[in-house]
């Protein structure tokens, strides 16, 4: 659908370059990709140099029909000298040769499903931050477009109205469009997006599927910079440290209600147990006395995990994964929760509370346990 | 006025789009038509410079040339200006929908390049209409050396001068009105 190949777009800005470099990628009908990355690494000139709005060095951009992807910019773009109703006929009415009546019909039905119908006769002036930048996304909308590229749209945004803009994007999500999306908002792109495509100084970092960038990076530099945007986030917490660690999963443990399953799919053995030291054996009691299981699933069984299973099989249920599933390492899933570790000197949890996440991690360990032995 | 606002809406279009050196030309000479008085202008295009080359032009055609220059210097500088500011993000918008240039200018630029520029525009003649009160000093008869004659004729001064208030009050009460209805209307738009 989109095919970029060693785009490069460089420019001076603050006395230095900036822009990006060699970039190559693709992304298939229906799939989303969220671009992440530093600011100034590059991620508005990528979305721009695909929306055709800059000329490039090198290097070439081909999309099945450059007519059939929308740009959405981070600046509010509703021509301010035409009513909401007017900056969603536009277009249509020009561009794909449209009545007036069809457009405007069209246009309402938008408005009403996406409740904004009673501002169809407002200004851009009168509407909010987030009204804009719904109403700017459902403009897009309006040209029927395959493809909508949306540039950090909720950057200038509040909370509360960035959760409405990011519902907007969920919806469109669901109707098939494909999208690229420049965000970051960590627990949307990984509610959200199949792929994660990180910038770094310009250049492509990082081009991986959701799971795995977030449960299995490998990069430090990317693991603290989605440390730090957690740190934005109000659906993640972080936990950091070995007190911390050791205190969340016993807090974890006494909260859960009794008779749950933590689901674990993981790699890596036995390391979980050694964080825990003493506590382990307060966690295993409490756990065993309020009967809640584990369901794991890992490519290799520890020391510790085949002891557990042959001890008590029904809450301590494992299954091997074959070496050739990509896998996205180390998260667990409880509730509407999904945490994910990682085992280096200081013992890191990240705590994601969001149903939309732990239903999409659940289904994908239901993938992995259905495909494990 | 017939003068300044066509050809200076021209020139500040070919500017603000196509010429940036003619931009900053127009910038240059509106720099000069504000530092250099009306008057001294008036009286140097009259006296030295027709003596300079040699000619005689009716002091009526020298304030048309001199009022008209100054007229699209300033309109020009305004749409240039207002070209300037007009957020790019706009044009794009339209460009990533679909629309063609054409339309792009028709339907976005031009409908808000008129609300922008409309207040300034307007207060740009009505500071010429004062202009013209110079010509009088180099004996065009326009509306002050007229009311001087028929007072030196009549003498009638509180008469006379009072009707000229009126007159400038019947043209330019009105005018500042709607530069401040227009100012006001679409300016909440551009926030």
């Amino acid at each position: 659908m989109i095919k970029a190949e060693n785009i490069t777009k460089q420019y001076r800005a603050d006395m230095e370059h900036r822009g990006i470099r060699d970039v190559s990628f693709a992304v298939s009908q229906g799939e989303i990709v969220c671009v992440l990355g530093a600011s100034g690494s590059g991620k508005s000139t990528l979305l721009r140099c695909l929306a055709g709005l800059e000329i490039l060095d090198k290097g070439s951009v081909s999309i099945k029909d450059k007519k059939s992807a929308s740009y959405v910019s981070q600046e509010y773009t509703l021509w301010p000298h035409l009513s909401v109703l007017e900056n969603l006929t536009l277009a249509p009415i020009l561009q794909n040769k449209e009545t007036k009546e069809s457009a405007e019909s069209e246009a309402r039905k938008l408005l009403e499903r996406f409740d904004l119908k009673e501002y169809e006769s407002s200004y851009s002036h009168e509407l909010s931050g987030g009204q804009r930048q719904r109403v700017a996304l459902l403009r897009a909308v309006m040209v029927k477009p395959d493809i909508l590229l949306l540039d950090e749209i909720t950057s200038a945004l509040d909370p509360e109205l960035t959760k409405s803009v990011l519902d907007l994007i969920r919806a469109l999500a669901k109707d098939g469009y494909t999208m690229v999306v420049v965000t970051n908002h960590l627990s949307f792109a990984m509610s959200l997006a199949n792929r994660i495509i990180f910038l770094k100084k310009g250049k492509l970092a990082q081009d991986d599927k959701v799971f795995s960038f977030f449960s299995a990076q490998s990069d430090p530099e990317i693991r603290s910079f989605v440390l730090d945007i957690a740190k934005k986030d109000d659906s993640i917490e972080i936990f950091k440290g070995l007190e911390q660690y050791q205190a969340y999963h016993l807090q974890l443990i006494k909260r859960l209600p009794e008779n749950s399953t933590i689901y674990v799919a993981g790699a890596v053995g036995d390391a979980w147990y050694k964080p825990m030291g003493e506590f382990y054996t307060q966690y295993e009691s409490l756990r065993h006395k309020k009967h809640i299981a584990w369901k794991m699933v890992t490519y290799d069984q520890g020391e510790t995990d085949k002891r557990l299973a042959r001890e008590n099989p029904e809450l301590n249920q494992f299954r091997k994964m074959s070496r050739n599933i990509q896998n996205p390492a180390n998260y667990n899933v409880f509730g509407d929760m999904v945490i994910t570790q990682i085992f280096e000197e200081e013992p890191t949890i990240i705590q994601v509370k969001n149903q939309n996440i732990a239903d999409a991690y659940l289904r994908f360990f239901e993938e992995l346990w259905n495909s494990a032995s | 006025m017939l003068i300044g606002i066509p050809f200076g809406i021209l020139l500040g279009v070919i500017a603000g789009r196509y010429s940036r050196e003619l931009g900053g030309i127009i910038k240059g000479a509106r720099f000069l038509t504000k530092v250099i008085p009306v008057l001294v202008l008036l009286f140097w295009l009259h006296y030295p410079l027709q003596s300079l080359l040699g000619v005689v032009v009716n002091p009526f055609w020298t304030t048309i040339l001199a009022l008209g220059l100054i007229n699209i210097i300033g309109t020009a500088a305004i749409v240039v200006m207002e070209l300037e500011l007009l957020p790019k993000a706009y044009r794009e918008a339209g460009l990533t929908l679909g629309l063609s240039s054409n339309q792009i200018i028709r339907h976005i630029e031009l409908p808000l390049l008129v609300r922008r520029t409309t207040p300034q525009l307007l207060l740009n003649q009505a500071a010429m209409l004062e202009y013209t009160l110079f010509a009088s000093l180099i004996s065009v008869p326009e509306l002050f050396r007229t009311a001087q004659s028929i007072n030196a004729m009549i003498y009638k001064p509180v008469e006379i001068y009072s009707l000229l208030i009126i007159f400038f009050l019947i043209i330019l009460v009105p005018l500042h009105l709607v530069v401040r209805f227009v100012q006001k209307k679409y300016i909440a738009q551009y926030d």
